[in-house]
């Protein structure tokens, strides 16, 4: 034994060393000022017409054949984008695998494909310049830096030059199929840039290909991507409430596949929140605002920063622990001690205004349910609900070997 | 109906139907007939009468239905008529409108479904679907669920939504007797129910209605009087074929208003129904004037005309089915039944109606390889005469296109092809009936009852796809009022045994058929070609 040596090792101070980047930043430093905006992969070549032309033979005659022998796809409701014609839209998905991003792209009308960018994490996708540019040239990515600092203007400069954006708000894969906790990014660019959004489900792709796995397991599993009707922020409508009605879209849309379509309505629509501003489900009162809640229409938008719009596979150490659903239902009213930069500070800094907190009321159900437990899907909560639904009758990975040598 | 300002500002621009009289400079014309397309050269001084070019439909489709359901006429909004814990029936037009089929999403279950939320919003548990194809074939659950939505369908089928059975004792109510006497039963979970919701779109004129709401919910004992010789002559003779409406009041037969007047009656009904333009598939070229065509599209009218023909067989019969087209919502109107049926034909009747100077010796008219009973797929001989001497023969307002004792050319080849699946009693009317009589009042006092009551048809139809072993002689008598009309009829290109079994005549070529008819219009006469494909409505002063 050599006597203790001072300072660190190699191997300890190689601990934060990244192949093309400098190092994290501490996480207290995350979104300060003083951090420099890191230069942003450039994606721009990726939507030209060359580009786009590689990338719909390379979906439609490669993508698409291979996902459909592999899997047992479906797709529901892309009429939807026939309401919304010539206008950009934001498509907001559940994220529980790999599978998700080119099964959305594959089950977009052609038009819609050819015009559709994906947010993708930095820091995952963008972290070498060959896992970038073919992603960017395949999907269409765009990366989002979920590390915190100065959001990135590429989302809203795609979305004015009449790009659709998919985003993932959960910002990461899911750990246990279950629904994590949207982001507000995608919300808040919709209200900057009044476009509306499209929520979608994807269900039975957490089954098919898990974190783990980099091909679908055997069998052809079931895969549903169901499309809901556009949903816009009402007048004066926060981000926050708007997220929350994005995040029970979402969910009903997964129930909707679960069940059925008529119990799946009848349950928004005897569940649906005294203080929501429109209608759940009603075609026609979307978009028209019917009753503000009192606790939320005070608030104003917080301005997110970049981990909000973050899509994204992989852990990113600014953006705090990834929210599981069984975890959502346990308590801490702010979700999680995350960093300043990542949403749950917004939660934070909205309690610093003196907003009430009906915690005791929601969990009693005695009283309306407030934004931030239907964000978390505290306990009474429709979103609570739908996970019980959608926990019960969502497939599961299986064992994909019989080999006894395997497990 | 709802249109907003935009809409009826499109609308105006839209260029109505007109009368050309064929000269030297006159291209060739389209012509459906049957099978495929052809182009024609008619003799000079022909009139022509094309159909107004199709409408744009409304801005958004969702928004005119939520506002029909909020606004009816003639009857409280939806949502003041549902409760908690009533019993809510929901009946949907079957696949005979429109034709040829929708593509994508049809305006249907866009309907449902919003009835359905609201149905949801009042609480209301309790829903029953039917489809309302009466004495017409079932459905298989593919078509019903492109009718539905998947949505819709995969929440209600197979337990909630069902095709109606007029065959099923079990599942018929007599909900009352008309004036007449006559029986009207109906389907249980329909008389049974607190509010009947139909839902349907409407094509041409004449569709919907209290009497169409029986037509497809009843039973034959309850449709024996509607659909007779008899009462079929005294509704033609009313003016009953074209959709007319006299001072906001629905002009149809007897028979059908009296049934009709038993089921309103007998259960709350509260109609939405739906218009759609004359929007024809595939090509561009169908609803274009044909000296207004591109190269493009000549090349492909001719092409179109020319594959068919080459593919024949099992290829034609696969391209035929696959046929949709891309309709406009033009107007959805929601409330009292027969006051949303008025709303409903004066809004075909603006889309459709032409004026003609006029009446003639000889009407021309081409049969599109479509229509609401035998799908997408060329007519039978059977079809095929209703599709001429019915369909487009009625589609005037009082005063037929065509004088009295004139005749009329039909393009179809008339061959004795029938569906095995969906037609097996038209092969026995057409081997046993037509071979003995093709006088609609002789073959109903002969073979009806024995078609309508025979067990093997009776068992097809509830089982299998198969129409009511009564349905060719529904169709057939509903050519009674053109045949009392017309001296001949004669088929361009039709089979000459198979014509001759009919009671009509066939030639080779349209200047053969005319010198068929020269004996009994002359060696000059006057022609009208109705214009392919016939959507329109002619008002002949």
């Amino acid at each position: 034994m050599g006597r203790p040596r001072r300072g660190v090792g190699l191997r300890e101070a190689a601990r934060g060393f990244r192949r093309g980047g400098p190092p994290w930043a501490p996480v207290g430093d995350a979104g300060g000022a003083a951090r420099p905006a890191s230069r942003e992969f450039p994606t721009g070549w990726a939507r030209g017409g060359a580009a786009r032309t590689t990338r719909a033979v390379f979906l439609r005659g490669v993508m698409n054949p291979l996902l459909h022998a592999s899997l047992t796809a479906d797709t529901h409701g892309a009429e939807v984008f026939d309401a919304v014609r010539d206008t950009p839209v934001i498509i907001v998905s559940n994220h529980t695998s790999h599978l998700d991003a080119p099964m959305l792209l594959c089950a977009l009308p052609g038009p819609v494909r050819s015009r559709t960018a994906v947010t993708a994490a930095a820091d995952y996708f963008f972290d070498s310049v060959w896992r970038g540019a073919g992603s960017a040239l395949a999907f269409a990515t765009v990366p989002i830096d979920r590390s915190g600092g100065a959001p990135s203007s590429t989302p809203m400069d795609l979305l004015r030059d009449g790009w659709n954006l998919v985003i993932f708000p959960e910002g990461t894969r899911s750990r246990d199929g279950a629904r994590g906790r949207f982001r507000l990014g995608a919300a808040y660019l919709a209200i900057n840039a009044g476009v509306p959004v499209v929520p979608v489900g994807v269900r039975g792709a957490f089954a098919a290909m898990p974190r783990g796995r980099s091909w679908p397991v055997p069998g052809r599993p079931q895969v549903t991507v169901r499309f809901g009707r556009p949903l816009r922020p009402a007048p004066g409508e926060d981000v926050r409430t708007f997220t929350a009605r994005l995040a029970a879209e979402v969910d009903r849309l997964c129930a909707e596949d679960a069940t059925s379509w008529w119990d799946a309505t009848r349950a928004a629509l005897a569940e649906q929140p005294t203080d929501s501003p429109v209608a759940t489900d009603s075609p026609v009162a979307a978009g028209a605002p019917t009753a503000a809640g009192p606790d939320v229409s005070d608030v104003p938008p917080r301005q997110p920063t970049a981990a909000d719009h973050a899509d994204a596979d992989g852990l990113s150490p600014a953006a705090g622990p990834v929210l599981g659903g069984p975890r959502l239902d346990q308590g801490d009213d702010d979700g999680s001690g995350g960093s300043p930069a990542a949403p749950t500070a917004a939660v934070g800094a909205a309690r610093t205004l003196g907003r009430h907190r009906p915690r005791v009321a929601a969990r009693s159900g005695t009283g309306p349910v407030s934004i931030s437990a239907r964000l978390r899907g505290a306990p009474d909560t429709p979103t609570a609900r739908w996970r019980r639904i959608w926990a019960a009758t969502e497939p599961l990975p299986r064992s994909t070997s019989r080999s006894p040598w395997r497990r | 109906m709802w249109l907003i300002g935009a809409d009826v500002e499109r609308i105006a621009t839209v260029r109505p139907g007109f009368v050309l009289e064929v000269d030297e400079r006159t291209p060739p014309l389209l012509v459906h007939s049957g099978a495929g397309v052809l182009l024609e050269r008619f003799p000079l001084g022909t009139r022509v009468v094309y159909p107004p070019q199709p409408r744009p439909g409304v801005g958004d489709v969702d928004a005119a239905i939520g506002a029909a359901l909020a606004e009816p006429v003639g009857s409280a909004p939806l949502s003041a008529l549902l409760r908690p814990g009533m019993r809510l029936a929901i009946s949907v037009d079957d696949l005979r409108t429109p034709q040829p089929r929708v593509r994508g999403v049809d305006a249907r279950g866009r309907i449902l479904e919003q009835v359905l939320s609201a149905a949801a919003a009042a609480g209301v548990d309790e829903v029953t679907l039917v489809v309302a194809n009466g004495l017409h074939r079932r459905l298989s659950a593919a078509e019903v669920a492109g009718i539905v939505g998947e949505r819709v369908f995969r929440s209600f089928w197979p337990t909630q939504l069902a095709c109606h059975d007029a065959e099923d004792a079990a599942n018929l109510v007599e909900v009352g007797r008309s004036d007449a006497g006559e029986p009207v039963q109906i389907a249980r979970a329909v008389a049974e129910a607190d509010l009947l919701v139909a839902v349907g779109i409407v094509q041409g004129p004449g569709q919907g209605g209290l009497g169409a709401l029986v037509e497809g919910l009843s039973s034959y004992a309850s449709l024996r009087a509607v659909h007779g010789v008899a009462a079929v002559t005294q509704a033609a003779a009313a003016g009953a074929g074209g959709g007319g409406t006299v001072d906001g009041r629905v002009v149809q037969g007897a028979a059908a208003g009296r049934v009709g007047a038993v089921l309103g009656a007998a259960v709350p009904v509260f109609a939405v129904a739906a218009t759609v333009n004359a929007a024809v598939g595939p090509g561009p070229f169908l609803t274009r004037r044909e000296w207004e065509w591109s190269p493009a599209d000549s090349a492909l009218a001719f092409g179109v005309g020319r594959g068919l023909e080459l593919l024949g067989g099992r290829g034609r019969a696969r391209v035929l089915r696959d046929l949709a087209a891309d309709y406009a919502i033009t107007s959805v109107t929601a409330g009292e039944p027969q006051a949303v049926a008025v709303a409903a034909w004066q809004a075909v009747d603006a889309q459709q109606r032409v004026d003609v100077d006029g009446q003639s010796d000889v009407v021309v008219v081409g049969l599109p390889p479509f229509g609401a009973y035998q799908g997408g797929a060329p007519a039978d001989p059977v079809l095929a005469a209703h599709g001429a001497l019915a369909d487009v023969f009625a589609r005037h307002r009082g005063r037929p296109v065509v004088r009295e004792n004139g005749a009329m050319i039909v393009y179809h080849p008339v061959a004795a092809r029938f569906s095995q699946l969906h037609q097996p009693s038209y092969v026995d009317f057409y081997e046993e009936v037509l071979a003995e009589s093709s006088d609609p009042a002789t073959i109903e006092a002969k073979f009806e009852r024995q078609y309508a009551t025979d067990p093997w048809y009776a068992s097809l139809y509830r089982t299998s796809l198969a129409h009511h072993g009564v349905h060719p002689f529904h169709r057939w008598y509903e050519t009674a009022p053109a045949r009392a009309h017309l001296a001949e009829v004669v088929f361009v290109g039709g089979d000459r045994a198979v014509c001759a079994r009919l009671g009509y005549r066939a030639a080779s070529t349209l200047a053969d058929a005319l010198e068929i008819v020269a004996g009994s219009v002359g060696r000059d006469p006057s022609i009208t070609y109705l214009h392919s494909p016939p959507q329109l409505i002619t008002e002949v002063r």
